[in-house]
């Protein structure tokens, strides 16, 4: 269904005239940095990685909503994004974005039903059948049909949740983009939402990229899992893989940074010390190595790719743990 | 487009409305701002007088039974003046700000949600209006066209302009950034579209504060031009002339200038309260406070 | 003194009695924390659980005395080291605040005056001891700040708030926190900001904290997971309400009370490997107006009988150090 290849984006830190002055070479960030991965239709990938890892911004640069400096997006088979292409129109034709915010992602002037009936018109939906058609999807999403006329801040965080997703079926969609969608959400009512996520791609076959920061959602929702890290995929592959035998330091040291709830399970060591490097102060060689336990010599010289750093491992680690 | 406006406002207003009247001075500011429009409107019909006879018999008459406000220089009647003046007052109000509310939307909108270019290049131009004194621009188009009241109405809408332009232009770069219009993005929804449905009705609000709250310095400009020969051209009776032609005999017949004084004061106030009424009901940051 | 310093050793630092706090509004009143009593010992830490409208930080604001009086109704007895928090005036309530109680919040940007250098920050806070030269209280920044893992403290006592990461501000936080030695620290969600590697290594530096200085903490959050890392005891907030409290290994593995066995449940932390079903609670948190009587929990119980939707549970022992307010939960 979609395919990235090598994407890139990068965003400017500064003018020219002001980079000059500082003595700048370098005004950009790479926000995303080649970032390859494809979604099946009906599948799930889980794109999971802490704040400024650049995983809201590769979901954004797929939809043709942040430009791209280089690499191409290909959808339902045709490329639409590419160096001097873009036919990202044609992405979100088909496709719908989720985003964390449930209220604010409702224009707050609008009623329920407005709401919908606008991704409804803009496919084209006969006008004649526009409220027969918003009644059968807050049905679906398991809301009651009088919430139409009620506005976005009426509406309690789970409720704005559903209208999200009611409003991202009446598009239709191929893809579905989940911009965070449980973040915020109390742990008692994420589940329906959850539930509610796995049933719509059942019964419409959509592909699904869910991008989160929740380790232990992503590991149970998602079919596949990418970890990124200073805009770059440092690990992907099945989510049970990933979860359980992370071979990435950071992929390792995010999964047992968790909490875990059980006051016999406390960590008594912490794996990852340090914090997350500025994107404008990217580490030579791996970008993880300033921070890594294992690093050794090469790692702050080269670049370890995805599956070149160690021959057919989807793995960006030159020394990887080794899968048990 | 002004009803999808006032339709998109209305449910919190309604909501609001019965606290909105339970206000004493809201109620004294609403009168007032009633008074003047219905004056505005039909004042010239009840005016005792016809506000161009003159009576040169009765000059600087004190106020009495049958001039109820005196009479002038001229021997016109004050009163008669006075409601006809409303008139003036309201349509140099109305239209000046109606032009300078609509020209301001539209390049607050143009310079919040368009390119950085143009942003840059509107902002300048209103700049340089915002920072010529309105005075030496009536001077210039006078001295260029010669006083009318149309002249009065573009000088008042051009310098009141920029001040909506900014408003609108600041609201929208902060909704721009929201999730919804990211969201109406990624249903390739049009960008007229975007600005119209979604960002419009959400920076409209404050327009209309500054609204009431504009009409009395409107008022008041043009009762200064006026006053200063600048403004509307006799015969028509506007309250600045009226305190022009009051203010150098003073001593000797106050009422003229108390007759053009008061209605200036009272329209000025009933807005001015009116306006931060609605400031109080509309501001979103009092309403969180309120709850 | 010594005596008196080794009765004081067991007594409870900080006392809840029988805590209920409304705001008088033009509904009628809402009520946020309804009937809570806990018990802070010295150098333990107790978890406050809570979902979102559980009423956590109302419960807390109250205790501290940080409510006023004229906007909500608030009835019971809060005792710091035997003294009456409620009734203590504004000026007595400082003169606790900052020293003998500190507070760390959730967000650590907005809880750090933005035009102040950390040092300016530090050293302001210190203000109570007035015969220490400048040159001391510096040291004692400093020192802090290399205790709360501050990399080169010196040279950073002249950068401001923004030139921080989010984990090095809370950090700062924390150090301001702990440099009046307070008996009692609040924390409000301390690591809710934060991604999940710093929120380890916070956690960690808390823990740290609690055992060298042995101060005792009151943790706020609505994570599972961090409340089993760093308490020692667990009160579980539900709409207002205390419904379950205990020692940590009890509320984990011996839950009495339906919604903490629910709210278990729902972690996603805790799913086996294959799940095609999330848990859920089907429901909503009953509003601060329309409470119903009985058990505040019996819409969304799946246990709830007759007497739930009658006679409101008491907190009751269910075993040593660990009381639920159920029906149907076993007493002994």
């Amino acid at each position: 269904m979609l395919q990235v290849k090598d994407l890139r984006v990068r965003f400017r830190t500064m003018g020219g005239l002001k980079a000059l002055v500082k003595g700048k070479s370098d005004p950009f960030i790479d926000a995303v940095l080649n970032v390859s991965l494809s979604i099946a239709p009906g599948t799930t990938l889980g794109l999971v990685g802490e704040s400024g890892s650049g995983k809201s911004t590769l979901g954004r640069a797929i939809m043709g909503l942040t430009k791209t400096t280089a690499g191409t997006v290909t959808f339902d088979g045709q490329t639409l994004i590419a160096p001097g292409l873009d036919r990202s129109q044609e992405i979100r034709a088909h496709s719908a974005m989720m985003f964390q915010d449930p209220i604010s992602s409702l224009s707050p002037r609008l009623r329920v039903r407005s709401l919908i009936a606008e991704a409804l018109k803009i496919r084209n939906w006969p006008a004649s059948k526009i409220d027969a058609e918003i009644d059968r999807l807050l049905s679906t999403v398991g809301l009651p049909a009088s919430l139409r006329s009620r506005y976005p801040h009426q509406l309690s965080g789970g409720q704005a949740r559903r209208v999200g997703v009611a409003r991202a079926l009446a598009l239709q969609p191929k893809l579905i983009i989940a911009d965070e969608p449980t973040a915020g959400l109390d742990v008692s009512v994420q589940g329906e939402l959850l539930n509610l996520l796995h049933r719509v791609q059942k019964d419409t076959g959509c592909a699904l990229l869910f991008i989160t920061h929740n380790l232990s959602v992503a590991q149970h929702f998602c079919d596949e899992l990418a970890i990124m890290y200073l805009g770059r995929i440092v690990e992907i592959g099945s989510a049970d893989d990933v979860a359980r035998h992370a071979q990435h330091p950071y992929a390792h040291g995010l999964f047992s940074a968790q909490p875990y709830p059980d006051p016999r399970r406390r960590r008594t060591d912490i794996q990852l010390t340090g914090e997350v490097p500025s994107l404008a102060q990217r580490p030579e060689g791996c970008d993880f190595h300033t921070r890594c336990p294992k690093a050794q010599p090469r790692c702050s010289r080269e670049v370890p790719l995805l599956g070149q750093a160690v021959p057919g491992a989807d793995v960006a680690c030159f020394y990887p743990e080794t899968a048990a | 487009m002004a009803v999808e406006q006032s339709q998109s406002t209305r449910p919190q207003l309604t909501a609001r409305i019965p606290e909105f009247f339970k206000d004493p001075v809201t109620i004294f500011a609403c009168c007032i701002v009633f008074a003047f429009f219905f004056l505005g409107f039909f004042g010239e019909y009840l005016a005792p007088y016809k506000i161009t006879a003159l009576d040169m018999t009765h000059r600087f008459g004190a106020p009495s039974l049958a001039h109820w406000l005196g009479t002038d220089n001229l021997g016109r009647d004050t009163f008669s003046r006075v409601l006809a003046g409303t008139r003036v007052a309201l349509t140099v109000s109305i239209l000046a700000i109606g032009a300078s509310v609509s020209c301001g939307i539209v390049l607050g909108l143009l310079a919040g949600y368009g390119p950085r270019w143009l942003d840059n290049l509107l902002m300048l131009l209103l700049d340089s209006i915002y920072s010529f004194p309105y005075i030496m621009l009536a001077l210039a188009a006078i001295t260029l066209f010669g006083s009318s009241q149309f002249i009065v109405v573009l000088v008042v809408a051009i310098t009141t302009m920029p001040t909506y332009a900014r408003l609108i232009r600041t609201s929208t770069l902060s909704v721009r950034n929201h999730e919804y219009i990211l969201a109406a993005r990624s249903m390739n929804i049009g960008h007229l579209q975007i600005v119209l449905r979604h960002i419009l009705p959400n920076v409209i609000g404050p327009v209309f504060i500054l609204v009431s709250m504009d009409i009395p310095v409107v008022i008041t400009v043009e009762a200064a031009l006026s006053f200063l020969g600048l403004g509307v051209p006799p015969p028509a009776p506007s309250w600045g002339r009226m305190l022009n032609d009051g203010y150098t005999l003073i001593r000797q017949t106050p009422w003229l200038v108390i007759a053009g004084g008061i209605p200036l004061m009272l329209t000025t106030l009933g807005f001015t309260l009116l306006g931060e009424k609605l400031r109080d009901v509309l501001d979103p940051k009092l309403q969180v406070r309120r709850a | 003194m010594s005596s008196k310093m080794e009765m004081e050793k067991n007594a409870p630092v900080l006392e809840i009695n029988n805590l209920s706090v409304g705001f008088n509004g033009a509904r009628g009143q809402a009520i946020a924390v309804k009937d809570v009593s806990l018990t802070v010992p010295p150098g333990k830490v107790v978890g406050i659980v809570g979902e979102s409208g559980s009423g956590k930080t109302t419960l807390i604001s109250a205790a501290l005395g940080l409510i006023s009086r004229q906007t909500a109704e608030i009835t019971g007895k809060v005792k710091f080291e035997g003294r009456d928090i409620l009734n203590m005036s504004e000026r007595e309530l400082r003169a606790i605040r900052g020293t003998d109680i500190a507070m760390i919040f959730q967000d650590p940007m907005t809880a750090l005056n933005p035009s102040m250098s950390i040092g300016t920050l530090m050293t302001d806070i210190q203000y109570r001891d007035r015969g220490v030269s400048m040159t001391e209280k510096r040291r004692k920044a400093v020192e802090m700040l290399r205790h709360v893992g501050i990399p080169d403290p010196e040279s950073r006592l002249t950068q401001y708030p923004h030139e921080f990461s989010g984990g090095m501000r809370q950090r700062i936080c924390i150090a301001m926190a702990l440099l009046g030695q307070p008996r009692l620290l609040i924390a409000d969600e301390p690591t809710t900001a934060l991604d999940v590697t710093m929120e380890a290594q916070i956690i960690h530096l808390l823990r740290k904290l609690q055992r060298d200085f042995h101060t005792s903490i009151v943790f706020v959050s609505h994570n599972l997971g961090i409340i089993a890392e760093i308490c020692d005891y667990v009160a579980v907030l539900y709409a207002g309400c205390l419904v379950e409290q205990g020692e940590v290994d009890h509320i984990f593995h011996n839950p009495q009370h339906p919604y903490t066995k629910a709210l278990l449940a729902c972690d996603p932390a805790l799913l086996p490997e294959q799940v095609t079903d999330f848990p859920a609670i089907p429901g909503e948190v009953p509003g601060p107006f329309d409470r119903p009587t009985g058990c505040i929990f019996q819409a969304r119980c799946n246990l709830a009988a007759d007497i739930c939707r009658q006679v409101s549970p008491p907190l009751r022992p269910v075993e040593a150090n660990h009381a639920a307010a159920c029906h149907m939960a076993k007493g002994i």
